[in-house]
């Protein structure tokens, strides 16, 4: 791939708005995962990050990483990381549930929804008869700013909101335009949308300033809920008015609501509890019909973040590992192992343990010796120390968050029917393995149901059905929120559940 | 004689609460020195921790337990410390930047400080610049040392910096920076004297820096 690096450029930003998602630590040199291989040009030596994140052989064959790389001219390069490939999970099949009783003004008229996900884009294309007519998906092209949110909102303080805004909005444009030539209607025709995403996402969408969200006490200017205008977000192409639902806080915003509507939790019945389990992870549990919630930072362990053969789900990726007859067994989602994704770490984690191979404390042994790394079967790909290191940063976040929601509600986990995982790794995980780890209470893995992706479930939802925008806010009004960043108890829960 | 410190230092990697403060009172009976009861069986003890920490042989629950073993024998040793007139490794003024909440890392930056004798004034989470001023002025700190674990709120420690050199306290006190999305690159862009990836290298470099 040719670049043009005359200004002194890095290779990032010689690449960027190219929509390849180049740097997950939003390129400051922290994470080493966008290597890209030097073909030609005149670069500038390796920076200091470069030679503590790259091994001098890699550095020999010209590997550097791209938010560091400076060329001085046109220069060359083969880019080894990207994730344009995104596997994309469908909402398809279970959409009968939450579309009974449609609304009767939408008969006949075309509508869409649209999920604006920190890490993958989704839209659907929609009869008032509830008859889904086209979808597509694609990686969120802001990702160029960083993986996770919080790299968003500082370029966005750093004065390139509208730069967020626009990828934002282009990206929203084509995938209902794309949906819309799937479906065979004219964008034109379509009356409605629902727009969900997290709070973060929807700021930056409105393009309002989300200087509130970076620090505590992470309030919203704005927390949605109200009608826009398709131009008013610069989507051209989308319907003449646009509905951002109410988000309930700075982090747990309109999609963590659309997922408590489409799981019902606003209605009364038992027990339940849900958790859309991503880099962020937002929980809610359901005691008859009323709502308590909160939000913890996993970090990005599990979408492949911070451990170092982690990938998307996409081909190449070991997506489930298990024993069969004391051996340890793997699977791919296609293709000779890459890398391992979230479902595939959980697994070899409590596989590893099964076998005595990772011991409470979360250190990898082997007849009693402490290993530097340990490999997943014969499948040449292994997770190192480290790796499992980060995985108990995360596993311990969802599960100190779940356990702190159920004892400020009096609740024993044996006392809760349902536990909906939701999100595109919370719905895939093994739900033993997520036991055996501690990722959930372990009680509650055989009463685990993956939702899919329940956000956008939740949005059509708010879209079609009579009641659904009604029930909507009045989860964003009712729920009660608690904010865990201060809470002792769940600090003490945080340090007690990173141990296996 | 080093055997009850080769006892309590192992004690204490293992997190044995009351057994290492038993034993510390054991080694007073016996007639050891407060001094190498502290140095040679409670700081010996969080130095193997400390290194495990750093090559991920042992993770953050086990140097919580640790340090609480740590401060159980510390406590009984404290009156006789204080007696002899045993001076610390110097003073450091520590906290979680304005705007940010999170307290783990720093935590772990404490007990490794107070591991290598250190005197250590946590001023918690969401510490503003005038706050680490204060402190340091309060306790004629040597250095300041401040964490942040969020990309929005570690440019705040800019503030620190320039802060104690308003009060012209910077030819005096060192600043140290650290939690998990600063750099090297960042640490100089704010002026700091050190920048560390861990806890355990924290300390260490600290006790390097008071004594240069």
């Amino acid at each position: 791939m040719k670049i043009d690096c005359r200004n002194g450029d890095t290779v990032a930003d010689a690449l960027k708005g190219q929509n390849i998602l180049l740097t997950p630590c939003g390129g400051r040199g922290s994470c080493g995962k966008c290597r890209i291989q030097t073909l030609a040009g005149e670069w500038l030596p390796p920076t200091g990050d470069e030679r503590r994140l790259l091994s001098s052989e890699e550095l020999a064959q010209g590997i550097r990483l791209a938010c560091q790389a400076r060329g001085t001219g046109l220069c060359e390069v083969k880019v080894l990381f990207q994730t344009d490939e995104m596997h994309i999970q469908s909402a398809h099949g279970q959409l009968t549930g939450p579309l009974r009783k449609l609304r009767r003004d939408m008969d006949g008229k075309y509508g869409f929804t649209a999920d604006l996900g920190t890490t993958t884009v989704v839209a659907q294309v929609w009869r008032g008869d509830g008859s889904l007519l086209g979808e597509r998906a694609m990686p969120n092209p802001q990702g160029a700013f960083g993986a996770d949110v919080i790299s968003r909102i500082e370029s966005a303080l750093e004065g390139r909101g509208q730069e967020l805004q626009d990828l934002a909005a282009g990206c929203l444009d084509e995938l209902i335009k794309e949906a819309c030539r799937q479906a065979g209607i004219s964008p034109g025709s379509l009356e409605e949308g629902v727009i969900v995403g997290n709070t973060a996402m929807l700021t930056l969408l409105a393009g309002e300033d989300p200087q509130g969200l970076a620090v505590f006490p992470f309030e919203p200017g704005d927390y949605f809920g109200g009608w826009y205008g398709a131009q008013d977000l610069g989507l051209g192409a989308a319907g003449a008015r646009i509905h951002l639902p109410r988000c309930i806080a700075g982090y747990v915003g309109a999609d963590a609501v659309a997922a408590a509507l489409a799981a019902d939790l606003d209605r009364p019945g038992p027990v339940r509890l849900l958790g859309d389990i991503g880099t962020n992870g937002e929980m809610f549990l359901s005691l008859n019909g009323k709502l308590l919630c909160c939000s913890t930072a996993a970090g990005p362990a599990f979408e492949g973040g911070g451990i170092s053969c982690g990938m998307p789900g996409i081909g190449g990726a070991i997506s489930k590992v298990f024993l069969q007859e004391g051996q340890l067994k793997w699977e791919t989602l296609g293709g000779t192992p890459r890398g391992v994704c979230g479902s595939g770490l959980l697994d070899a984690a409590a596989a590893f343990q099964a076998l005595r191979l990772l011991d409470e404390s979360g250190l990898l042994v082997k007849d009693g010796e402490p290993q530097p790394s340990m490999e997943i079967g014969d499948s040449k790909i292994a997770l190192t120390q480290r790796d499992i290191r980060n995985l108990q940063l995360a596993k311990s976040a969802i599960r100190a968050g779940m356990e702190t929601l159920l004892s400020r509600a009096g609740v024993l986990p044996e006392q809760v029917e349902t536990l909906y995982l939701a999100g595109g790794f919370g719905s895939c995980l093994n739900p033993k393995s997520a036991g055996a780890i501690g990722l959930i209470p372990p009680r509650l893995a055989p009463r685990a149901e993956g939702l899919g992706n329940a956000a956008l479930l939740g949005a059509a939802a708010i879209l079609l059905r009579e009641e659904g925008r009604r029930r909507a806010l009045a989860i964003s009004k009712e729920a009660v929120h608690l904010e865990l960043s201060q809470d002792p108890d769940f600090m003490e829960r945080y340090v007690e559940h990173m141990m296996f | 004689m080093d055997d009850i410190m080769l006892e309590i230092s192992e004690l204490l990697q293992k997190g044995r609460a009351p057994l290492v403060k038993e034993k510390v009172q054991q080694a007073l009976e016996n007639g050891c020195s407060p001094k190498d009861i502290l140095e040679q069986g409670l700081l010996a003890g969080m130095d193997v921790i400390g290194e495990k920490f750093r090559n991920n042989e042992v993770f953050v629950p086990e140097v919580l337990i640790a340090a609480r073993a740590m401060n159980n024998g510390i406590a009984v040793l404290k009156p006789h410390l204080a007696a002899m007139g045993v001076e610390s490794a110097g003073c450091v003024i520590l906290g979680t930047v304005k705007g940010d909440l999170h307290d783990i890392g720093k935590n772990l930056v404490k007990l490794m400080l107070e591991g290598k004798g250190f005197q250590v004034v946590d001023l918690g989470v969401n510490v503003s610049a005038e706050q680490f001023v204060k402190a340091a002025q309060e306790h004629d700190a040597d250095i300041v040392c401040c964490s942040a674990l969020l990309t929005t709120t570690m440019t705040e420690m800019k503030s620190v910096e320039q802060a104690l050199r308003d009060a012209g306290l910077r030819e005096k006190v060192k600043f140290m920076v650290g939690g998990a999305p600063v750099t090297q690159a960042f640490a100089d862009s704010v002026g700091a004297d050190c920048y560390t990836p861990d806890a355990a290298t924290c300390a260490e470099e600290a006790l390097r820096l008071c004594r240069a």
